[in-house]
Order: structure tokens, then C-alpha cells, then sequence
């Protein structure tokens, strides 16, 4: 059987294929358990102890009016909105205790030509920024003002006929939405008015430190040495946020280059001019990191959301990706035969999935070198900031209906926060497609880790034609995946048990955005500093060598582009044309 | 030799004379620099003013007005989501049925 227990700079994971029970506090497979669970037991424990006050009466008020005017009128009315509105302003997040987690776990806040606004803001440039944002926020008041009175005119006019004329009903319909628009841009407005004076310097400070323990006390168990490991801890934790802080900047949204990036970048700088120190290679713990984040991403994956948008969107997101990620695999191998099985399948994810998510879980399940992960986000990252650009505009310019646009930006534009953009710029119904769509196929990351694990432990991992015994499987099996589905099953369980309203409430805007999403960002952070920090420039060459990830990602995002179109065209359109009437 | 002082020696020619005569370290350091000026020259000047010229500002103006964080990789990052999921979830909870259709 193939010896896949290699040096731990090279791979994502190792692992040596025994089990012990000393593995328990030995592994940092098994820590990244306990710690990944451990922060997610003190999620539950806060949130769903502070609970937004009057929650339930709040929701029982709102689906009233819901009810009510969703049996009154055949479209959308302002009533109806308002009270959605009302129940997503319910957030255990808003808490005392929600807004102090946020304010200690602050990352570096947008800038746009000073580095320091990242992190500090005095009084005298907030109220400057606020002056200036005042005159935007004003017209955009007016502008929502004038918008809700045609609204309310509009709907007034279709009520005097009973909402049983088309022509009167569509005009409603028609104004209600540009009051939607009117209140999105007011709202983000809303926001620069509300700037304030900060320093993150002290929260980043006692963040370090808490980090620094945190893992501190599974690297001592693991036969590390705590004081070693908080000495290097500083200057990782210090190259993450300067990472966060690039990614913070309004050029760099503009083009969704995101701290992923920039953490490898850094790191890498670091470690091919300087070199990294070796005082500083304790701390640098790629695996370590991923994996602890992983678990807590498994938290973020709940199987209720693949129904959110009905059965279409489970065949654009859940039949076409796994074909097109099967697909792309097979093409790299057989066809571009890149050399590296573990290249091929987390460039495949990447490429059908959604981006650095789906290369992080997919290159730590078949234990892929570094250098790959890096390879994988590189091309995640240039050939998103592309589609976010081309695909609205081309869209625009064939005049594609916008949910049909939606789909399909949703299903194959790889990063989650470019679909927004995009989507978004098409349209309201755009967004809340793509967003859906790009979401439940965000949830497919589980499975697909879960796969590729098991595929690699029985299959590729071993002697040609030789069978693996179960056990054996077991033994090799990256053991941190069972923590990532582990809190994916009982997440999900927990937000089908609570219900839609009381989980948005406390376990969307509760455990997970007020704990879970905060600090994985920060372990992935850690990891992709990690990584360039280990890494060679002449081993990633090494990876590009004859330009075969770009030509498998090219080729395999060409057959996503046009499988996406035909299926999303077929069941938004052809067979299920109720659903899209709905949306 | 400190390292510094040696490394802004060579700082004109990397690969001239002066600089075989300078440390490792010494080369290091003027890499590093280099490469975080040519960091902040692409993220403070190149990029910004390349953003017209590559047909991006009326999506850079619309991500900066609506404040969208287009550089985010999971879903429960981004505000828009949260927005979208709830809107859909209440869409089929509550369609609306009411009455239409008198005049064709």
C-alpha cells in the first residue's frame, strides 16, 4: 500500500494508517474536533441564551400579516415585505453579548487610499466621513421617500379593484420593486452615515492571545512546545491580519480578491525573500488550522437549505455539479493527464463547486500538497474576478431573463460573496436565484469532502488492483471529516428542529454568524499564511508546469458554463415554469 | 557587514557586482522591500486607476454603493445571502394567491 505519511511540509494532511486510542489527544485530527466543537458548544450556549426579546410574539405577528396579505393580493404588497423586514431584523447577534463577541473579533475595517483606517479611525475623520456621506444618504432618503409613496399609491389603486386587474397589479408589482431597490441603496447608505471612531488594535491584541492558547494547549498535547508555538503564533497572527486588511480594501472587493490570497502572498513574500524564521515554523500549522476551521465550516452546512429554492435548484446546484466535477477529473486525468491526482480533484472542486471553500475541504479530504491548494485558489481567484465582470454584462446584453441569469451565474461563478455582486447588479430576483443556488451548492461541499476521503483511502491510496479491507480505510480515513459532517448533521437537526424563523435567529444569526463564520475565517486566515510560508516559488512553478490546472480549469468551467445554461434553462423554464412564476 | 546598509548599496542592480558582494539577508531585505512597494504601488495606484479602463467601474461603483463584500468564499459571509435565504424561505411560505385576472 501506497506510503502516504510523508513530510507534513508537504502535504495538507498526513496521517499514518494505525489507530490508537492515545490518537484522542494525540492527532491533531482529533483536535481539531474538539476544539472545532468546543468553540461550537459556546456558540449554542450564548446565542441560544440570548434570544432577541419578544422573538416568538415578533414572528407570530409578522407570519400573520404574511398570511393575510398573501391571500389578499396575487402578488407581493408592501405589507408583505414589511414583514419580512420585521423578522430579519431578529438576530441573537444584535445582543449585548452578540455585539461584544463581534466587537472583540474584529478584523481590519475598509479603507480606501489609508492602510491605517484599516485599523484605527479618530473622531475628526469619522465625522468628516460622515459629513460627506450625509448629502448621498439625504438624496437616497428622498429618493426611497418619493418611491414608497408611488408604492403605496400603485398598490392602493390595484386594492380599489380588488387586486383583479393584471394591468393595475402589474404597475403595483412594478413600483413595489423600485421601492425595493430605492430601500437597498438607502439602506447601504444608512450604513456610511452611521460611521464611528475605532481602534481595533486592542481587540486584535487579546484575539491574538486567546488564538495563541487555543491551539496552544493542542499543540502541548500533541508534543509541541506552548511557548515555542504563542512566540511564532505572534507573527502569523500578525501576518493575517495585515492580509485581512488588504482584503478590507475597496479596490480589492472591486476586484474579489479576497484575504485568501493575500495571506498566501504575504507568506509567501516572507518565506522566498527573508525566509521564514525558524522560531516562527512552530506556529506555521497549515493542517492544524484547515482542519479546526473545517469543523466549524461543517457547522455553516445545513442540509434544510437545499430545498430553498425547490427542486430546480437542487438540478442546477446538486446533478450538475457533481457531474461536471466527476467530468473535469476524469478529463484531467485521461486527456490533460496532469500529474497529480490530488492537483486534478481539488482544481475540479474549485473549478464546480465554489472555489476556495471546495479546494480547502477537497485538498485536506486527499491530503493534497500545499502548492496545490495555493494553485487552486489562484485560478479560483483570476477566473472569478473575470465571470463577476463578463457574465452580468453579457446577460445584460442578450437580454437573458434575470432568475434564468441568476442560475446561472449562482451554479458557476466560483466565489459566494462575486455571485452577490453579480447577481445583484442584475436584479433583485438575480440575487435572491444566485444566491439560493450558490448556497445549496455551498452545502454540497460536505459530501463531496466526504467522497473524495473515502474514494482516496479506498482507491487511490493503495496498490493497483489491491482490495482495502475496511478497517484499513478507517485507519487512513482523515478523521477531522467525521467532525466536519459531524457538525454539518447536527447543525442541520438543530435548524429543522427550531424552525425556519427561530433558527434565523439564533443559529444562522446566532452560532454560526456570531461564532462559527467569525473564527473560521480567522483559522483559514492562519492556514493560508501558513502556507506561503512554507512554500517555495520554484515548487508552485514547479505545479504550472506545461499550464495543465489552467487548461483543466478552462476546459471544465466551459462544460459547467453549458451544462449550467441548459439545466437551469430547462427547469426554470420547461418544467417547472410554476416555480420560476413564484420567485 | 549590517545588513541593511549593504542591502541599499546594491539597491539599483540587483544582479550587478555590488550585489554578489552582499549578504543573503542583505538581498532579502531589498526583495522584501521591493516587493511591498510594488504591493502598494499596484493596490494604492495601478489597480484603482485601471478599473476604468478595464470596463469595471459600473460594477465597482455598484459593489461600493451597496456596500457588498465581493471578495467573501462562503455564503454565510455575505449579507446578500442572509437576505436572498430569508426572501426565498417566505416566498414559499407565503405566496401570494390572491385574486387575479379580470382583465386580459
Amino acid at each position: 500500500m501506497a506510503d502516504n505519511a510523508s513530510s507534513g511540509n508537504e502535504q495538507v494532511v498526513t496521517d499514518k494508517a494505525t489507530s490508537k486510542l492515545s490518537d484522542l489527544w494525540t492527532k491533531e485530527d482529533y483536535w481539531a474536533i474538539w476544539l472545532g466543537f468546543l468553540m461550537l458548544i459556546f456558540g449554542i450556549l450564548i446565542f441560544f441564551n440570548n434570544t432577541p426579546a419578544d422573538m416568538q410574539a415578533k414572528i407570530d405577528t409578522a407570519n400573520q400579516t404574511l398570511t393575510a396579505e398573501a391571500a389578499k393580493a396575487p402578488f407581493k404588497t408592501i405589507a408583505w415585505y414589511q414583514a419580512v423586514e420585521a423578522k430579519q431584523k431578529l438576530k441573537a447577534t444584535s445582543s449585548p453579548i452578540g455585539k461584544k463577541i463581534a466587537s472583540f473579533t474584529s478584523k481590519p475595517k475598509g479603507w480606501t487610499s489609508n492602510p491605517l483606517d484599516a485599523i484605527f479611525m479618530g473622531k475628526a475623520k469619522a465625522d468628516a466621513k460622515v459629513q460627506s456621506a450625509t448629502a448621498k444618504y439625504d438624496a437616497a432618503s428622498a429618493k426611497l421617500a418619493e418611491a414608497f409613496t408611488a408604492a403605496q399609491a400603485a398598490e392602493t389603486v390595484a386594492a380599489q379593484a380588488n387586486f383583479t386587474d393584471d394591468t393595475l397589479n402589474g404597475t403595483a408589482e412594478k413600483s413595489i420593486a423600485d421601492w425595493r431597490a430605492a430601500s437597498a441603496k438607502a439602506s447601504s447608505a444608512k450604513k456610511k452615515v452611521g460611521a464611528k471612531p475605532y481602534n481595533v488594535i486592542p481587540g486584535l491584541i487579546g484575539l491574538m492571545i486567546v488564538l495563541a492558547i487555543f491551539f496552544g494547549i493542542g499543540m502541548q498535547a500533541m508534543g509541541g512546545s506552548l511557548g515555542k508555538f504563542m512566540a511564532g503564533f505572534a507573527i502569523v497572527f500578525f501576518i493575517a491580519v495585515i492580509a485581512y486588511a488588504a482584503s478590507s480594501n475597496a479596490t480589492m472587493k472591486q476586484y474579489g480578491i479576497g484575504y485568501a490570497a493575500w495571506a498566501i502572498l504575504f507568506g509567501l513574500i516572507i518565506s522566498n525573500t527573508v525566509g521564514t524564521p525558524k522560531w516562527v515554523m512552530p506556529a506555521v500549522q497549515t493542517e492544524y488550522y484547515i482542519k479546526t476551521g473545517l469543523v466549524l465550516l461543517g457547522a455553516e452546512i445545513l442540509f434544510g437549505k437545499i430545498l430553498s429554492i425547490g427542486v430546480p435548484g437542487i438540478f442546477v446546484a446538486w446533478v450538475v455539479t457533481p457531474i461536471v466535477l466527476v467530468t473535469t477529473y476524469i478529463f484531467g486525468q485521461k486527456v490533460v493527464k496532469i500529474p497529480s491526482k490530488t492537483l486534478n480533484i481539488t482544481v475540479s472542486a474549485d473549478m464546480s463547486v465554489c472555489g476556495v471553500s471546495a479546494a480547502i475541504a477537497t485538498a485536506a479530504a486527499c491530503r493534497a500538497k500545499k502548492e496545490e491548494l495555493t494553485l487552486a485558489v489562484g485560478l479560483s481567484l483570476v477566473f472569478t474576478s473575470i465571470m463577476m465582470i463578463v457574465m452580468p454584462a453579457f446577460i445584460k446584453a442578450v437580454g437573458m431573463p434575470e432568475i434564468l441569469g441568476g442560475a446561472w451565474m449562482g451554479g458557476t461563478i466560483d466565489a459566494t460573496g462575486a455571485v452577490a455582486a453579480a447577481g445583484a447588479f442584475l436584479g433583485d430576483k438575480a440575487l435572491y436565484v444566485a444566491a439560493t443556488v450558490k448556497m445549496i451548492q455551498n452545502v454540497l461541499i460536505g459530501v463531496i469532502a466526504f467522497c473524495v476521503a473515502v474514494y482516496w483511502c479506498a482507491r487511490v491510496d493503495c496498490i493497483p488492483g489491491q482490495k482495502v479491507a475496511a478497517v484499513e480505510i478507517w485507519h487512513r480515513f482523515p478523521k477531522f471529516v467525521l467532525g466536519f459532517i459531524g457538525a454539518s448533521i447536527i447543525f442541520s437537526l438543530l435548524d429543522q428542529g427550531l424552525g425556519k424563523d427561530v433558527s434565523y435567529a439564533v443559529l444562522d444569526h446566532g452560532a454560526i454568524r456570531g461564532m462559527s463564520k467569525i473564527f473560521r475565517g480567522w483559522f483559514f486566515c492562519l492556514a493560508f499564511v501558513s502556507i506561503g510560508l512554507a512554500t517555495n516559488f520554484r515548487e508552485l512553478k514547479h505545479q504550472f508546469k506545461g499550464g495543465k490546472p489552467l487548461i483543466l480549469y478552462v476546459c471544465g468551467q466551459s462544460l459547467n458554463l453549458i451544462l449550467t445554461l441548459t439545466m437551469a434553462y430547462i427547469m426554470f423554464y420547461k418544467v417547472f415554469p410554476e416555480i420560476t412564476a413564484r420567485i | 557587514m549590517n545588513p541593511v546598509i549593504s542591502a541599499i548599496s546594491c539597491m539599483k542592480d540587483l544582479d550587478g557586482p555590488t550585489c554578489n558582494t552582499v549578504s543573503v539577508r542583505g538581498k532579502g531585505i531589498i526583495k522584501l522591500l521591493f516587493s511591498i512597494i510594488v504591493i502598494a504601488f499596484l493596490m494604492l495606484f495601478a489597480m484603482p486607476r485601471l478599473v476604468p479602463v478595464l470596463g469595471l467601474k459600473p460594477m465597482a461603483e455598484f459593489i461600493e454603493e451597496r456596500n457588498i463584500d465581493a471578495n467573501m468564499y462562503f455564503y454565510t459571509e455575505v449579507a446578500e445571502f442572509s437576505e436572498a435565504n430569508i426572501h426565498m424561505d417566505n416566498t414559499w411560505a407565503y405566496t401570494p394567491t390572491g385574486p387575479r385576472n379580470t382583465n386580459p
